[in-house]
């Protein structure tokens, strides 16, 4: 998948005004995430799970020498595990943050959209919510959500506990359990 | 900071560190010139070049040095205690200021300091001599000039300096020296060149494509070039342990003054090289190990003398290869631990009762040091007896995946052996199956493997309520499930092959771990894992397998922890090791063999204990070398043992274009130097039994043993047959 798709439906009064967006699906939902802030689409990989993890981790997949660690975006959403193939992308390090990969159903392409047709969230959002998105965008097709990727960084949702309760396997290994 | 004072900044430090050594070797040898002209030339160095840079405060305590140093040199001044001490202060201060130019960029000279009473106090021992009235009074315009700087100060004593430049000197070990690294330019220009080598086979594999018909040449070439160049990496990255050993001198001294000892430290084995963050990994244990010794171990000069022994005491530091780690081993002449102390203390922390304790052996009592909160020493000092001491040491080893070794002999002394690794970043492993995933255990805490096939599963397995034992040679071991620790799928009874056992042993927990199935060993290059995996505590890392696939490394002490195996409650289990090895020790009746077949003989044996592995090798990898056979066998040549005559048989059975594999038991004898290995070429490896030695015939260089109710051959343990296969292969190579 390739960055490279100018899709300029929008119109741009001025330069300073747009913003490019790479749009993501998850489910039935359509995200953007600032180019900036992608460093690479990794396309299809296998993950390895991590048994013991939080549930809104998807697993590891080598890259480039490391170990990056993935987010898996619909389980973040609440949604179902997905069957089919997914897609990875690999976030950019900013500064002390560090490097991890962000798992949705399919990457669509770059999208330039004006600055001003961003809306906050809306009151109304549950917690979760409000620290995933970022406000949206108003699309001719709907509404393409921003997300922050700072705020996706595992350590951070970590720390949050929003997403803690569940994990994978679902097990506590207590001795007795032998 | 511009280069050259970084630079300077890494001379003289390195010019200190030459000067500590020196120092305290002084002290033993107060007429050697060469020592007090390397300390001279250490403080002129700095002296001259502070000079060149600007740094008064520095070029002024330098001078102060210099002068005292230029007076014991031309023997105007005889080396005193408090000579030493105060050149030691002398090198504190200097420290002290390269550590502030280092992280300021400026020595300071407004802040309060109290350079000007050290230099008094270095002047006033210069000024000892009556004889020195010029220089007296030189040194006295100094200090007066010193002083009218710094009018506002009141005088302090000179103690705090000493107390001030303690923390200053951790300081300077743990930061400055940390980022950089001397490298030889030659290992420098060797890696260029293989990073050359390896992008130029880049390219042609690139060009060449997959079909190519020289690919798997390329293959092999990008193969040897990784190797090389990983090894060359790796050479760059080791140090000489001596550059850790070389602080020693100067804690002792220091350390034996605060107790009131008197000790003399040996080396043995600096240059052994360990890679650098193994290195900053161990100080900190060493240094406990160290603290330990001289305020534990050694006992005060009046002791000595009424225990017949000469008032000084002996620390031997020494290092050494052995079997691809590296041990440092802290030895002191002291009293040993006193078992019943440790008992008794043990008893009142409540960490074992009463019963048990009368039950334990000597060696069971020494591991009890190594619990959580325990001490011994009668009143807590400022050296030690806080309560963190052995069990600190222990986990720090341990998590850079060495282990703690102690031995104590009452009256004669402790020995503290650590045992580390050679380099962190590879670790040999094996990688095994359980619920689907892949895990890599490292080898360093793999004791044995045991298949359990389904249908004897019953039978092996035993249950104390709910928890699984297995009953590996009489010991009983718990059970620990590595997919329902994790929370895997399970493998249904029904379509499950068996499982494996694997006997793992770390922070003095012994378990078996039974997981689905064994896949190769393999040396894996550790990755670190994003915070939020390392939270989960059961796993060090991850590693890309060969297949390209990832694999967790599993932290084998977390597990246990985990999973509820506790280290005392091994205790028990080891009682019964330590008793049987004990009778072992006695009589030599009793003991392990690993049965085999070998051509001409059939039923032979060697006691267990002398055979480190068992590998299969393809019979075209022996290579010949004067009519013996070698193998080349983990970058060592093995000389070959084949009393049985199994390669002929072999040879001649083999048929073309078939590979037979051979079967040779690795076993390792020490010898002066080290461990000596050898081969043993064996047709089948038949069973490991416990025996009875029925006859010792030394000549014969065999023996008859009772195994399972069956009179067979054995192997006298290989150590001196050993050594003369090697001295002979010498010869003919």
């Amino acid at each position: 998948m390739r960055l490279g798709e100018w899709d300029r439906a929008d119109e741009i009064q001025d330069e300073d005004d747009a913003v490019s967006l790479c749009s993501l699906y998850a489910g039935s939902e359509s995200f953007g995430i600032d180019t900036n802030k992608i460093r690479e689409v990794l396309g299809e990989r296998e993950l390895q799970r991590v048994p013991m993890s939080p549930a809104f981790i998807a697993g590891v997949v080598p890259y480039r020498g490391e170990v990056l660690t993935t987010v898996n975006l619909r389980a973040l959403l609440g949604m179902e595990e997905h069957a089919g193939r997914c897609c990875v992308l690999v976030m950019e390090d900013d500064g002390a943050g560090e490097r991890f990969g962000l798992v949705v159903d399919a990457v669509g392409g770059v999208v330039t959209v004006s600055r001003r047709k961003l809306e906050a969230n809306p009151c109304t959002l549950e917690a979760r919510g409000r620290w995933l998105f970022d406000g949206a965008y108003k699309m001719e097709t709907g509404l393409m959500i921003r997300l922050d990727p700072m705020k996706l960084c595992p350590s951070r949702l970590s720390e949050t506990g929003l997403f803690r309760p569940s994990m994978n396997g679902g097990t506590d290994a207590s001795p007795d359990r032998r | 900071m511009d280069d050259l004072t970084k630079e300077f900044i890494a001379e003289s430090q390195e010019g200190l560190d030459r000067m500590e050594r020196c120092l305290t070797e002084l002290e033993t040898r107060p007429d050697d010139a060469e020592l007090l002209g390397e300390i001279f030339r250490a403080v002129h160095t700095i002296k001259g070049t502070t000079g060149f840079l600007g740094f008064d405060r520095l070029e002024k305590l330098a001078h102060s040095g210099e002068h005292l140093l230029g007076s014991l040199r031309d023997g105007r001044l005889t080396v005193t205690s408090d000579l030493i001490s105060g050149l030691l202060r002398l090198m504190d201060g200097l420290r002290a200021i390269l550590v502030l130019i280092e992280e300021t960029g400026g020595e300071g000279t407004r802040a309060g300091d109290e350079d000007g009473e050290l230099i008094a106090e270095l002047a006033e021992l210069n000024g000892q001599m009556p004889a020195e009235h010029v220089e007296e009074r030189e040194s006295g315009l100094e200090i007066a000039l010193v002083e009218g700087t710094r009018t506002s100060e009141a005088p302090v004593a000179t103690m705090p300096v000493a107390g001030a430049a303690g923390p200053v000197l951790e300081k300077t070990s743990g930061g400055g020296g940390d980022k950089t690294l001397r490298i030889d330019v030659d290992v420098l220009n060797r890696m260029m060149n293989l990073v050359g080598e390896l992008v130029l086979t880049r390219n042609q594999m690139l060009q060449s494509g997959m079909e190519a018909a020289n690919f798997p040449e390329l293959a092999r070439r990008l193969d040897s070039v990784t190797a090389d160049l990983r090894e060359t990496v790796m050479q760059a990255r080791m140090q000489p342990v001596g550059n850790l050993f070389g602080k020693f001198p100067r804690m002792v001294r220091d350390l034996s003054r605060t107790c009131g000892r008197e000790v003399r430290v040996e080396f043995s084995g600096q240059e052994t090289g360990l890679d650098k963050s193994l290195l900053e990994a161990i100080k900190d244990p060493l240094t406990h190990a160290v603290r330990n010794a001289v305020d534990h171990g050694i006992e005060s000069p009046a002791d000595r003398v009424l225990a017949g022994k000469a008032a000084e005491g002996c620390l031997r530091l020494r290092a050494f290869h052995e079997s691809g780690s590296v041990v440092i081993e802290v030895a002191d002449d002291g009293a040993g631990i006193p078992t019943e102390r440790v008992l008794q203390k043990a008893i009142e922390r409540n960490l074992v009762t009463a019963e048990q304790a009368a039950e334990m052996s000597e060696r069971e009592v020494l591991q009890l040091i190594f619990l959580p909160g325990f001490s011994t020493a009668a009143a807590v000092t400022t050296v030690s007896g806080r309560g963190v001491g052995m069990d600190v040491v222990r986990a720090n080893v341990e998590k850079v995946g060495g282990s703690v070794e102690l031995e104590s002999r009452k009256g004669l002394g402790t020995t503290l052996r650590l045992r580390v690794p050679l380099t962190l970043a590879i670790v040999p492993s094996l990688v095994v199956r359980s619920g689907g995933h892949s895990f890599a255990l490292p080898q360093s805490a793999l004791v044995e493997l045991v298949d359990i096939p389904q249908r004897e599963f019953a039978q092996v397995v035993q249950r104390i309520g709910s928890s699984e034992l297995f009953r590996l040679r009489e010991r009983l071991l718990p059970m620990v499930w590595l997919d329902r620790l994790l929370g895997l799928e399970t493998e249904s009874p029904e379509t499950s092959k068996g499982h494996y056992l694997a006997v793992l042993e770390a922070e003095g927990c012994r378990y078996g771990l039974v997981v689905d199935d064994l896949m190769s060993p393999e040396e894996i290059v550790v990755k670190p894992l994003s915070p939020v995996l390392r939270e989960i505590g059961l796993f060090s890392g991850a590693t890309v397998l060969g297949n390209g696939t990832l694999a967790l490394i599993l932290d084998i002490g977390a597990t246990a922890a985990r999973a509820g195996v506790k280290p005392v409650e091994e205790e028990s289990g080891d009682a019964e090791a330590s008793e049987s090895s004990k009778t072992k020790g006695a009589g030599r009746a009793e003991a392990s063999f690993l049965i085999f077949a070998d051509g001409a003989r059939g039923r032979t044996a060697l006691p267990l204990n002398v055979v480190e592995r068992i590998e299969s090798v393809p019979l075209s990898q022996i290579e010949y070398a004067g009519g013996r056979p070698l193998l080349q066998y983990r970058g060592e040549l093995l000389p070959l043992k084949d009393d049985g005559g199994v390669l002929a048989e072999l040879e001649l059975e083999q048929r073309a274009g078939e590979e037979v594999l051979v079967t040779v038991l690795i076993c390792g004898g020490r010898v002066a130097g080290g461990v000596q290995r050898v081969g043993m070429v064996v047709r089948k490896v038949l069973d490991v039994s416990d025996g009875t030695l029925l006859d010792a015939d030394a000549a014969e260089g065999m023996e008859l043993a009772m195994v399972k109710d069956r009179v067979t051959m054995v192997h006298r343990e290989s150590g001196m047959s050993v050594g003369t296969g090697a001295a002979a292969w010498q010869e003919v190579a």
